[in-house]
């Protein structure tokens, strides 16, 4: 028995998840699902819904995937999110990184980057924005960031979100659903699409931690794409052309 | 657990470049403007005012509850004519996380806020405490001012001197009787409240201060300090954080200046100052008249049927 991948059950805290309810096995558990570890002896550990949502099986590559679409303001670190992270400190042996305002820190091991090794490690100044992936998560532990693809040691297009003299950056935060949706429903939800569309050129770096980073060449442009982002957050999606061609008029006047 | 507002430094940059090509992060044109202010007064009852700054589309930044009580308490023995005023500001939680296990102590902006709207209402006189006199040297009205933050976004000394001034004006203490040194405190439904003696409206402005050239540059390029600011009013809580200074100016709409306060920070000219006072004279001038106005309309809620008790013969003019 399989679960369907069009069920769109409303899942609240407390309820039983589909796949739980089927025995089905779930190969990778995204955002919103907690594997309890409770009866690891009898291998029969469960799944269980941490937030209010509706629930979602994908399968890649033969891997049943769920995941329960649910939205949050607030960022708690799973294993394989893409984040962009603030440094706050440095030590001997890693930076301290925070993900969200006012939550706790989580830490980059100089380790963790491409090449490491004991003299070569990187310079970076707090309050540098690093884009990099929770490399793992513990419940008792802070949350252990990395700059590179572990597996083949590669950069990966991670590292520094950078401050070029000639462009014009901004970050802009975000809910968590909304980030989500930028970067992984470009389908269903072609905003960065229809902005590219009007002529605006920009960099664009989302972090599943609900940041966006922007780069653009002028200062105005760089406030567009920013008031563009954050006024279709809390927009219907057909309106979204229109506020496009208002907010482009209003800052790019040509 | 929680920590404080982190601002990454590409954040830094690009406010810091809005302001300085004069526009703002919440859609704001002019470093000048400030955002919608909104009086709400309860109805039914005395001196309960939420007073709130309303961004362009229209969501609520900033939010403050101001409460007046006022109890029966012994006068102070240096002034026995005199009846006691207190301001108690308070963040919480509920104002954002960052003032989560805030600490309250002496250096706490809460409290500086707090003594400064105080002191100026206080030393201004704008409140007459000799009205509120029972019986000298025994009992005297303490006036007391909660203000509550429910929602923080910046501009907080502003909307608390707005709101502390326009909860005074609106409240009435109970009528009290005095006969043969004994008090009796009347109840609204007995007698009609009596109104606050309010003498003048002080309203408290903050000019936050911007530095443009870093102060190595200007030392070594031997320039004067002049013109190096870029100034802003009501800022929004992430623009508070990166200011250099601030310059906080109290007036009353009779152009009498009732405090000036400059904490350190960014060194500013002189003159300045009185550039300062006439830049904030049409803004206080404005926030009075909406405050009156406001306390107007709420008086002409409450009198609805007062024209139906009334005695006045009907005149016609020639």
């Amino acid at each position: 028995m399989s679960v369907s991948e069009d069920s769109k059950n409303l899942i609240i805290p407390g309820d039983i998840l589909a796949c739980e309810r089927d025995n089905q096995t779930v190969d990778i558990i995204g955002q919103g699902i907690y594997l309890s570890f409770e009866n690891h002896l009898y291998n029969n550990n469960k799944l269980y819904p941490t937030h209010v949502g509706i629930e979602n099986y994908t399968t890649k590559n033969n891997k049943v995937i769920a995941t329960l679409d649910y939205n949050s303001k607030r960022y708690i670190p799973q294993q394989g999110d893409y984040v962009i992270a603030t440094v706050t400190n440095n030590y001997s042996t890693h930076f301290l990184c925070t993900l969200n305002n006012f939550s706790s820190t989580v830490t980059l091991p100089y380790a963790n980057f491409p090449q490491a090794t004991k003299k070569n490690r990187p310079k970076y100044e707090n309050g540098d924005l690093v884009y990099c992936r929770v490399k793992t998560v513990d419940t008792d532990l802070p949350a252990e960031l990395e700059c590179m693809d572990s597996e083949t040691g590669n950069k990966d297009g991670f590292g520094l979100l950078e401050q070029e003299k000639s462009k014009h950056t901004a970050v802009l935060d975000c809910s968590l659903a909304y980030a989500r949706e930028l970067l992984f429903n470009d389908k269903g939800f072609p905003l960065l699409s229809d902005m590219v569309k009007k002529n605006l050129s920009f960099e664009v770096a989302i972090g599943v931690n609900g940041k966006i980073w922007i780069s653009t060449a002028s200062l105005l442009e760089t406030l567009c794409v920013y008031k563009i982002l954050s006024k279709c957050e809390k927009s219907n999606r057909d309106s979204i052309l229109q506020i496009i061609e208002e907010t482009v008029t209003e800052y790019v006047k040509e | 657990m929680a920590k404080d507002l982190e601002i990454s430094n590409i954040e830094k940059k690009f406010i810091f470049d809005l302001l300085a090509s004069s526009q703002r992060l919440d859609g704001r044109k002019s470093l000048l403007e400030q955002r919608n202010l909104n009086i709400v007064i309860t109805p039914n009852k005395f001196g309960d005012i939420y007073i709130e700054y309303k961004r362009l589309d229209g969501s609520i930044a900033t939010r403050l509850h101001c409460k007046v009580t006022s109890e029966v308490v012994k006068p102070k023995a240096q002034r026995p004519f005199e009846g006691t005023f207190f301001i108690n500001c308070e963040f919480n939680g509920l104002a954002g996380l960052n003032f989560e296990n805030y600490k309250v102590g002496s250096n706490s902006d809460e409290f500086y806020y707090g003594r400064l709207i105080e002191s100026m209402i206080l030393r201004s006189n704008a409140l007459d405490l000799e009205q509120l006199c029972i019986i000298a040297g025994l009992k005297v009205w303490n006036i007391r001012v909660d203000v509550h933050v429910l929602e923080f976004d910046g501009g907080f000394l502003e909307l608390a001197s707005i709101g502390c001034m326009t909860s005074l004006l609106h409240y009435r203490r109970p009528d009290v009787t005095v006969r043969n040194e004994k008090v009796t405190v009347h109840s609204f439904d007995e007698k009609e409240g009596v109104k606050l003696g309010v003498l003048h409206i002080p309203i408290a402005l903050q000019f936050n201060l911007f530095q443009l050239k870093e102060t190595a540059e200007i030392i070594k390029s031997n320039s004067s300090i002049e013109n190096n600011e870029l100034v802003a009013l009501d800022c929004t809580l992430k623009e508070d954080l990166l200011k250099d200074g601030e310059f906080i100016i109290a007036l009353n709409k009779n152009r009498e200046i009732v405090q000036l306060n400059k904490p350190g920070g960014l060194p500013i000219a002189a003159l300045k100052l009185i550039q300062f006072a006439h830049m904030a004279l049409p803004i206080i001038e404005e926030i009075t008249s909406k405050m009156l106005k406001a306390i107007e309309i709420d008086e002409r809620q409450r009198n609805k049927y007062g024209h139906l008790l009334s005695a006045e013969n009907d005149r016609y003019a020639g």
